[in-house]
């Protein structure tokens, strides 16, 4: 290394200004998917249509509030990783997968019982519901994807480039279960 | 009214007068036509509300968030008056963005006047 | 001012080639992470589109030639309409202006040694030559897309396009768009954190400020389009009903979706010809630009407020009055920037002293036909002229006055204002003259007509017209403009062509330029420059002991960074040296990640969903294995 250069304090890396350009496209993208969904349910008499049962609550919410719980995990992971305790972020990344992927693994079920009571092909509240839904669920299972990366390079041992990893997947952690909550707010309107 | 241009009424002042009429003018626009939008579907709003009441306190809400932008826009300005556009940082900075603030701030209270004035006058009959 | 070596200074020259050498020959160039030689690579590509969007144009030009005309098909002129729409906005202009000149010279006028993100750089120009084969393949099936470049439904629905062509444009450019987003996300990073020291925010080129503003603007409008093409295709392909009235479905909700991408998509075509422009202006007028700050802030605000205009190209759907006034009032303020750009430019070159090369005499061609192209714009914010005129050739007349005209006359402007940098060689001036007069008639020759075409009443898109209407004449002038036009630009090509190999040596700075890529050699090598530049002004190049004290520096040794492939990081408001950046070199992960997503798309195109999943489980793996290797730190 040529010339001694120390980043200040609180420059943010490259890499987490690509993820935070990620994160505001891909919260463009949810805009749109949310105000098309709220468009059409100013077009027809009834949201949802007579056909369709009226979305549930609890669960929803419920499942809301446990993948909002687990982005303060990996934001803590971040933070351990960044001070070199390569143990700790291992671990935090760890639990933080397991009830990420219980998420979707309760969303999946719940998806499959959707389609067993009404087709996304039979209404546009129906097209709308399921098309909120499966993208958010693609998300949470693109993060999946990035914690089990995460997972296995930690156990290579900590670096910078892999500090900063951890840091990137905090910040899209933090975007999807927000994703999540404006989702599940959305798809459950009609029955509040 | 002078700031310090670099202290933390300064540098909040000084993001307030670039992003504030901006800011205002997205929530007016997104704001506005959603409510318009939802009022004038085949259906009505669905929470009940009414078409003019909404547009004009949001009107006139957002007015008043642009219209404090611009007088921030003003403070930097003066307090930074006398320096150069392309001088050094910090103070060539900001007496740069608070020229822009000073320009974009008027067009964003126009384009809420001309809107908001017109929405007084029209409603849901198709165009 | 070039930078003269000393005997310290050429030791890490020396070094400086070595480290940033890349191989020779087509695996050189297809595993390349220099955003020059990705410039060079859009370039041809884009130019490659061009011309395919060309011919299409001539036939179209020729079918309408003369009345009940039957050169081609309807079906196939549907086709040619549509391809040309798509291949010049989304393969030829979008990609020239911000991954030919955006790449190439970003970086260089940053004082950069690359951009922030080399390989995701190489991974945007494999997905849009990817894209553009795909879009293509339909057109050789006879399947190109038919429906017009914003492809309404219910017309592009399942009902009424049966056929695959309709995927083709969903798929395509769904799969283009993966290119311009990391595009975007590549360009703001590198403007951010990539300038060199003392280039704080109010010190910034006006053409990056163009391209900060194109990169927001792409990030924005990308989203919209995509959400349309997706609800598209899970209508047309899995029978969901986002479109369809029987169901609850809206087709308007594809007009807002399209439009809320389309018009931002018109301020991005745009802006990097503002930024053409703002860059030749000083230097061949010899002054700095009047009123630096509001051109920057109009650049920006053009693309911001540009988000709100949108339902201008839906005044005559039958919109409810007060939703269309909040438009209406938006596309009338976005006048405003436009005009300060265009007050300072001609301010620039009236207060200033004006040498009219072939470079500047494209910007006056710009400014001419933006003016006239504003002005038919502007009309069209008046719902009532709107409606009058909608659909009609008066429309054609306005976009391709603002496109052609004012988007592609910077970009011609541009290549021959570059082409000594890039190539080390000038053109002949003489013939690069005669090459605008011509281009600039047949261009006034193929549109202005269609004003009056418009007034008189010919719709868009017909396939042809019976006669006595009095619209023949006008047609024939425009087909014989279309073919001058053609003849100017073909010029264009044989001068540049020429003088690769016959042009006289140009030298660093043949022209006295303002910006820095004027202060290393023609071409540039591949680190750029041999010490980071530092600035204290937007014309660093007319900062004689700025250049002088970075010559000391690079004997001394400070911040040439010679030590492995690096680039200095500095902060994002006053670009203050932060980091040293180790840039990947070479890579083979680029190109195949878009091959995967090629056959990800081509799959999901014949319905073939399994194997599709297969490709993008694939393009995980390649993005694991582009990561696998990280960058060595201090």
């Amino acid at each position: 290394m040529s010339t001694a250069l120390t980043p200040r304090r609180g420059t943010l890396p490259n890499g987490i200004w690509a993820v935070a350009l990620v994160i505001a496209t891909e919260g463009a993208f949810l805009g749109c998917l949310i105000a098309s969904y709220l468009f059409l349910a100013t077009r027809v008499p009834e949201w949802p249509p007579p056909s369709v049962p009226e979305p549930r609550v609890l669960a929803p919410v419920l499942l809301s509030v446990l993948l909002v719980l687990t982005a303060p995990l990996v934001y803590a992971a971040s933070s351990f990783a960044r001070r070199g305790r390569a143990h700790a972020a291992w671990l935090l990344v760890f639990v933080a997968f397991l009830l990420q992927a219980e998420y979707l693994g309760a969303q999946i079920y719940f998806f499959h019982d959707d389609l067993s009571q009404f087709s996304p092909t039979g209404s546009a509240y129906a097209s709308a519901y399921f098309t909120l839904l499966g993208a958010h669920h693609a998300h949470v299972l693109a993060g999946l994807l990035l914690d089990v990366w995460l997972l296995l390079r930690l156990l290579g041992g900590l670096t910078p480039y892999r500090a900063t990893a951890v840091r990137v997947a905090a910040w899209y952690w933090v975007f999807v279960a927000g994703m999540g909550v404006l989702v599940t707010l959305t798809v459950i309107s009609p029955a509040l | 009214m002078r700031v310090d241009p670099t202290g933390l009424a300064g540098k909040i002042l000084s993001w307030y007068g670039l992003l504030g009429a901006p800011f205002a003018w997205t929530i007016f626009h997104v704001g506005g036509v959603g409510i318009a939008t939802g009022a004038c579907s085949p259906f009505g709003l669905r929470s009940g509300g009414d078409l003019q009441p909404a547009s004009l306190a949001l009107g006139f809400g957002t007015l008043a968030v642009a219209v404090g932008g611009l007088g921030a826009a003003l403070v930097v300005y003066v307090s930074t008056r006398g320096v150069d556009e392309e001088g050094a940082p910090p103070l060539g900075r900001i007496h740069f963005l608070s020229v822009v603030g000073l320009t974009i701030a008027p067009l964003f209270i126009a384009i809420i006047l001309m809107a908001g004035l017109g929405g007084t006058a029209l409603g849901c009959e198709q165009g | 001012m070039a930078i003269e070596a000393g005997t310290a200074a050429r030791a890490r020259i020396d070094r400086l080639e070595r480290v940033w050498l890349e191989h020779p020959g087509v695996l050189g160039w297809l595993t390349t992470t220099d955003h020059k030689r990705i410039g060079i690579l859009y370039f041809f590509t884009s130019l490659f589109f061009f011309a395919a969007g060309g011919v299409e144009a001539l036939l179209i030009r020729s079918q309408l030639l003369v009345p009940n005309e039957t050169l081609v098909s309807p079906g196939a002129f549907n086709q040619l309409f549509t391809m040309h729409g798509l291949t010049m906005i989304f393969l030829f202009v979008i990609p020239i202006s911000t991954g030919a000149f955006g790449n190439y010279l970003l970086p260089l006028m940053i004082g950069a040694r690359d951009m922030a993100f080399p390989r995701m750089n190489a991974f945007s120009f494999w997905a849009f030559l990817c894209s553009g084969i795909f879009i293509y393949t339909g057109l050789f099936m006879g399947n190109a897309p038919d429906a017009g470049w914003f492809n309404y439904v219910p017309l592009a629905g399942k009902q009424f396009s049966p056929g695959v062509n309709i995927d083709f444009y969903g798929l395509g450019l769904i799969f283009n768009s993966v290119s311009t987003t990391v595009a975007a996300i590549n360009f703001i990073v590198t403007i951010f954190k990539l300038r060199a020291p003392g280039m704080s925010i109010n010190r910034m080129p006006l053409f990056c400020f163009a391209f900060l503003a194109v990169s927001f603007a792409l990030l924005f409008a990308m989203p919209p389009l995509n959400t349309a093409l997706v609800f598209l295709e899970l209508d047309r392909l899995a029978g969901f009903d986002f479109f369809n009235i029987g169901s609850g479905g809206a087709p308007l909700l594809w007009q807002h979706l399209f439009w809320l991408f389309g018009h931002p998509e018109v301020y991005i075509i745009i802006l990097p010809a503002f930024g053409i422009a703002t860059a030749i202006i000083p230097t061949f007028t010899r002054r700095r630009m009047v009123a630096f700050p509001l051109v920057a802030l109009a650049e920006i605000l053009v693309a911001f407020i540009g988000f709100g205009v949108w339902v201008h190209h839906m005044f005559a759907v039958g919109l409810a009055t007060i939703t269309m006034v909040y438009f209406a009032a938006a596309s009338l303020i976005i006048v405003i920037p436009s005009a300060i750009q265009l007050f300072a430019w001609i301010t620039t070159m009236v207060t200033g002293t004006p040498r009219f090369k072939t470079p500047l005499l494209w910007i006056v061609g710009f400014i001419t036909f933006f003016i006239v192209g504003g002005l038919s714009g502007i009309s069209f914010a008046v719902i009532p002229f709107d409606q009058q005129l909608t659909d009609t050739y008066f429309v054609v007349a306005h976009f391709h006055f603002v496109i052609f005209g004012a988007a592609v006359f910077p970009i011609l402007g541009g290549m021959y204002y570059w082409f000594p940098k890039v190539t080390g060689r000038m053109y002949h001036e003489g013939v690069g003259q005669l090459s605008f007069w011509l281009t600039f008639f047949g261009t006034a020759l193929t549109f202005f007509p269609m004003h009056i075409l418009g007034l008189l009443g010919m719709p868009r898109r017909e396939y042809t017209y019976p006669d006595g209407l009095g619209w023949q004449v006008y047609n024939v002038i425009e087909t014989a403009g279309s073919y001058v036009l053609a003849a100017g630009l073909l010029l264009v090509a044989a001068n540049l062509g020429v003088s690769l190999f016959r042009g006289r040596f140009a030298g660093n700075d043949p022209w006295g330029g303002d910006t820095l890529e004027w202060s290393t050699t023609s071409p540039p090598p591949p680190y750029n420059y041999p010490v980071i530049p530092v600035v204290t002004s937007p014309y660093p190049m007319w900062d004689l002991a700025d250049r002088e004290e970075d010559a000391r520096r690079l004997e001394r040794g400070e911040l040439t960074l010679e030590g492995g492939h690096e680039t200095l990081g500095s902060s994002v408001l006053d670009a203050e040296p932060d980091e040293v950046l180790e840039m990947p070199a070479e890579s083979p992960w680029p190109i195949l990640l878009a091959l995967m997503l090629a056959g990800a798309f081509a799959l999901v195109l014949t319905t073939h969903y399994g194997s599709a999943l297969v490709f993008l489980g694939l393009a995980a793996v390649v993005l694991g294995a582009w990561h696998w290797k990280e960058p060595e730190t201090a």
